[in-house]
């Protein structure tokens, strides 16, 4: 009879998909592939290369699962990180850039699919969003921009005639802020790093 | 950049919003100050937890069914599942077995590769040891640990060795790493072999490649590493930095 792999942490997963577990990391896809695929959608607002993007990370994920630091966060802010910094990779490409500008105005934004229901933890979903909603608007326009719209913290002060010394700490305090709250709102330490 | 400076920016930099020079300042600096590198492991906890809110932006929607498969395809066949040739046909190609119609100038090129592999193998050795936790390691020690195997040497003009290429008889092979430094955002390390007296692409690298796979055919005489503009493109655009001749071995 094969072990379950549905109680075991995210560091153990990884464990066993450095043994060349393939249900190890199909069990980790299961939990953070909608996550993973969210971000980038939301960033690519392109079905195919959000899909490019999240096949990248999880195939590297088994191809490099030393890259893991379990002291340095937890699995799912490792496979974002990843995830965003390869997005935003994508999107600073020039073709790239073209592309997602032809496909934003030829792709409907209605949703499709709901993949919280699905994939991630409503609770912690709707949390976030109270929080989220909670922060200065100047804060999460700066962090939104950011981390969702792939700018610099140098275009946003452009895009809102801003200092740039006043975004880099709208940011810095939104993420802060958001921590704190976060904390108190009962994540656990994998859960905010703090 | 002080380290106040680094502090001010450590939230842009857990958003990816700095620009690339000064992320490569201030990843130095988060390696070696502790308090930095906390906060930028809470920073990218948070910005973890947005992904989560479905208000902030576009709605969430989950991967195609498909992309599941595609994973499990791609892992079930490790020597391609890292390197995306970009030229479909030569994925296509079947590796044939080596003929040897030029076995005389093969000998005296193995004869050179030869001399080199004694101490090399054992310096690879200890390389596949430092990443034994990741199962490409695992691959590439198996393959050195075949008496069949072929390393090339791939040196810049100037004869300095930049990486390695590691051949196995089957023709599933792995790109070494030997010193090419990370490159910049929007680019991307892209190997090439010239195969019939055609350059050919073997697929992208990435921007900091360390241990790769990808796939030899009997065709191919010398494999090319340059850079390249991030996806890759047909034809090289930008001078090589570093090459080596295959020989082939029985």
């Amino acid at each position: 009879m094969e072990p379950s792999l549905e109680n075991q942490s995210d560091a153990s997963l990884v464990i066993a998909v450095a043994k060349s577990d393939q249900r190890a990391l199909e069990e980790i896809y299961r939990r953070h592939s909608g996550v993973v695929y969210g971000l980038a959608n939301r960033l690519l607002r392109n079905q195919a290369p959000a899909e490019e993007v999240t096949q990248e990370i999880f195939v590297r994920l088994w191809n490099e699962p030393s890259r893991y630091d379990p002291e340095r966060g937890s699995l799912r802010s490792f496979l974002c990180a990843q995830a965003h910094s390869r997005t935003i990779d994508y999107l600073r490409a020039e073709t790239a850039r073209r592309r997602r500008h032809d496909l934003d105005a030829a792709t409907p934004s209605g949703p499709r699919y709901d993949v919280e229901a699905e994939v991630v933890n409503m609770l912690a979903a709707e949390t976030v969003r109270v929080v989220v909603a909670q922060l200065p608007a100047n804060e999460r326009r700066a962090i939104e921009l950011a981390y969702f719209q792939g700018m610099t913290y140098r275009e946003v002060a452009e895009f809102l005639d801003e200092p740039e010394g006043t975004i880099k700490s709208r940011i810095r305090n939104g993420l802060s802020t958001l921590h704190l709250q976060l904390a108190r709102a009962g994540f656990t330490r994998n859960e905010v790093g703090q | 950049m002080t380290h106040d400076e680094v502090r001010s920016l450590l939230g842009a930099y857990a958003l990816d919003a700095v620009d690339p020079r000064e992320q490569e300042e201030i990843a130095r600096h988060v390696e070696l100050c502790p308090s930095c590198l906390e906060q930028v492991i809470q920073h990218r906890e948070v910005a973890a937890l947005l992904a989560l809110d479905a208000d902030l932006d576009a709605p969430l929607r989950e991967p195609s069914d498909a992309l599941w498969a595609s994973i499990a395809t791609s892992i079930a066949a490790p020597d391609v599942a890292v390197v995306l040739p970009l030229q479909r046909h030569a994925r296509r190609r079947q590796f044939v077995k080596p003929t040897y119609s030029v076995l005389g100038a093969v000998a005296a090129a193995l004869l050179l590769v030869v001399v080199g592999l004694g101490t090399y193998n054992h310096h690879l050795s200890s390389q596949v040891h430092n990443l034994q936790t990741n199962s490409l390691s695992y691959q590439l020690e198996s393959a050195l640990a075949q008496p069949t195997h072929q390393t090339v040497l791939m040196r810049s003009p100037k004869g300095v060795q930049k990486a390695s290429a590691v051949i196995t008889k089957t023709g599933t092979a792995y790109f070494v790493d030997h010193g090419l430094a990370a490159t910049g955002h929007n680019k991307t390390y892209q190997l090439w072999a010239i195969s019939n007296g055609q350059v050919i692409s073997l697929g992208v690298l990435g921007s900091h490649p360390t241990l790769v796979s990808f796939k030899v055919e009997s065709t191919m005489s010398t494999l090319m590493v340059n850079v390249e503009p991030l996806g890759g493109v047909a034809s090289p655009t930008t001078p090589v930095l570093a090459q080596g001749a295959i020989v082939n071995v029985a």
